[in-house]
């Protein structure tokens, strides 16, 4: 019998070992014999472990088995250990990672019609994606026609600065475009548009997106953080105090995806008189009737109406 | 029927040997099946009285026995009308017996040749 059978059917093993001991004393006081059984509940205890028991028994001599086969020979037990816990860790990493990269869609607007665009110098011999030169991408922009709009990331890293405290972290300058092209907005505060003069609102360069772990962890999710003032890049040679209004990023669906403490900072679009050579990647969204795929064009037109 | 008389003290007849119970058990099963108390009866009755069986050794024993496949359980009505649980000796309980009836045999060979012999 089956212990699992063995522990529902207990109630009634109980009954049946109750009623076979009452039955003997029956025959005893028959036959004018004494009464059996010194103690009858010890008899009754026994013969229910005897049943319910033998598989715990049976499961922790496993066990304790295992343990000390383990125990004698500890670089064996480390390397098993460690196989499983590596096998188990990968295997959970590797299904987050396709989860995010394969399975989901990307948490913009129409992810179908986004695209990234890179730079490839063909006299190398390593065909690598370059990000683009500010140059390019001001000209690409200015002759495009097959995209609905186009805007880059800037990436680097910054001071960012409360005030109270300071550290270095990773940001992304974008250009008024950016938001509108992945048709996202900040899940707290308002952006200003790319129009609004420097003036009261402090204007679109002097806004700056915070991600939702950054504003848990620095901000410890303060509600009235929208509009504080901080400094970015208040360096040296830049005496002058950037303050910026703040806003919060949250990950997640319908939102833009930052991870980490990134920040987003909106900067002044590059102009063709900056005499820069930093590297950026541009972001262009495909303009609607350009594609060849008609899916496209229906999703763009559905878009613009 | 076997009566006993009620004895001052302890019982003076022989333990029995440990794990001869569950070998006594299976040989009295040969016949046929027997409720636990008609066991207990035949042992002692076979014995002329010489084996006296512990109620509290025999159905934990019976229950083991049970347990290990070499017998098998039933609920009749017995002689007295009362419901009662049969026990029943299976080809694997024989099988076992067999050769606890070789071992004990040899066993008691070799102990009677050692006290005849000093």
């Amino acid at each position: 019998m089956s212990w699992w059978l063995r522990i529902r059917r207990r109630r009634a093993l109980d009954e049946d070992i109750a009623d076979e001991i009452a039955f003997h004393r029956h025959l005893r006081a028959r036959d004018h014999a004494p009464p059996p059984f010194g103690n009858e509940t010890i008899i009754r205890e026994r013969m229910r472990e005897l049943w319910t028991f033998e598989f715990i028994e049976t499961t922790l001599r496993d066990l304790g088995l295992a343990a000390r086969g383990l125990r004698r020979n500890p670089a064996f037990a480390v390397t098993i250990i460690t196989s499983m816990a590596l096998a188990i860790g990968a295997a959970a990493a590797i299904f987050t990672a396709a989860d995010i990269f394969l399975l989901r869609p990307l948490p913009y607007r129409d992810p179908g019609t986004l695209v990234m665009l890179f730079e490839r110098n063909p006299a190398s011999s390593q065909s690598s994606l370059d990000g683009v030169s500010p140059d390019n991408f001001l000209e690409w922009r200015s002759r495009n026609s097959v995209f609905e709009g186009m805007a880059y990331i800037d990436d680097g890293r910054s001071v960012f600065s409360d005030g109270r405290q300071s550290a270095e972290l990773h940001v992304q300058r974008v250009p008024p475009e950016f938001f509108h092209l992945l048709g996202v907005q900040p899940a707290r505060g308002g952006l200003a548009s790319a129009h609004d003069p420097a003036g009261a609102g402090g204007g679109w360069q002097s806004q700056v997106v915070i991600s939702y772990r950054l504003w848990q962890n620095w901000f410890g999710g303060a509600p009235d953080v929208i509009g504080r003032s901080v400094e970015v890049d208040a360096s040296a040679h830049d005496r002058r105090r950037d303050a910026a209004r703040l806003h919060v990023w949250r990950p997640g669906r319908g939102s833009l995806a930052v991870h980490g403490d990134l920040s987003l900072r909106a900067t002044r679009p590059w102009r063709a008189d900056d005499a820069s050579h930093r590297t950026l990647e541009a972001r262009r969204r495909r303009r609607a009737g350009a594609s060849a795929n008609g899916r496209h064009c229906a999703a763009a037109s559905a878009r613009r109406s | 029927m076997l009566r006993h008389k009620p004895l001052m003290g302890r019982d003076s007849r022989p333990n029995l040997i440990q794990g001869t119970l569950d070998m006594l058990i299976l040989k009295t099963l040969t016949r046929g099946a027997l409720h636990g108390y008609s066991i207990a009866v035949a042992v002692e009755a076979r014995s002329d009285n010489e084996l006296h069986v512990e109620e509290g050794a025999l159905y934990p024993a019976l229950h083991r026995l049970e347990l290990a496949g070499f017998l098998k359980s039933e609920w009749r009505l017995s002689e007295t009308n009362r419901r009662a649980k049969f026990y029943q000796l299976t080809p694997t309980g024989r099988k076992h017996l067999d050769k606890e009836a070789a071992n004990w045999n040899r066993l008691a060979a070799a102990v009677a040749r050692v006290m005849e012999a000093l």
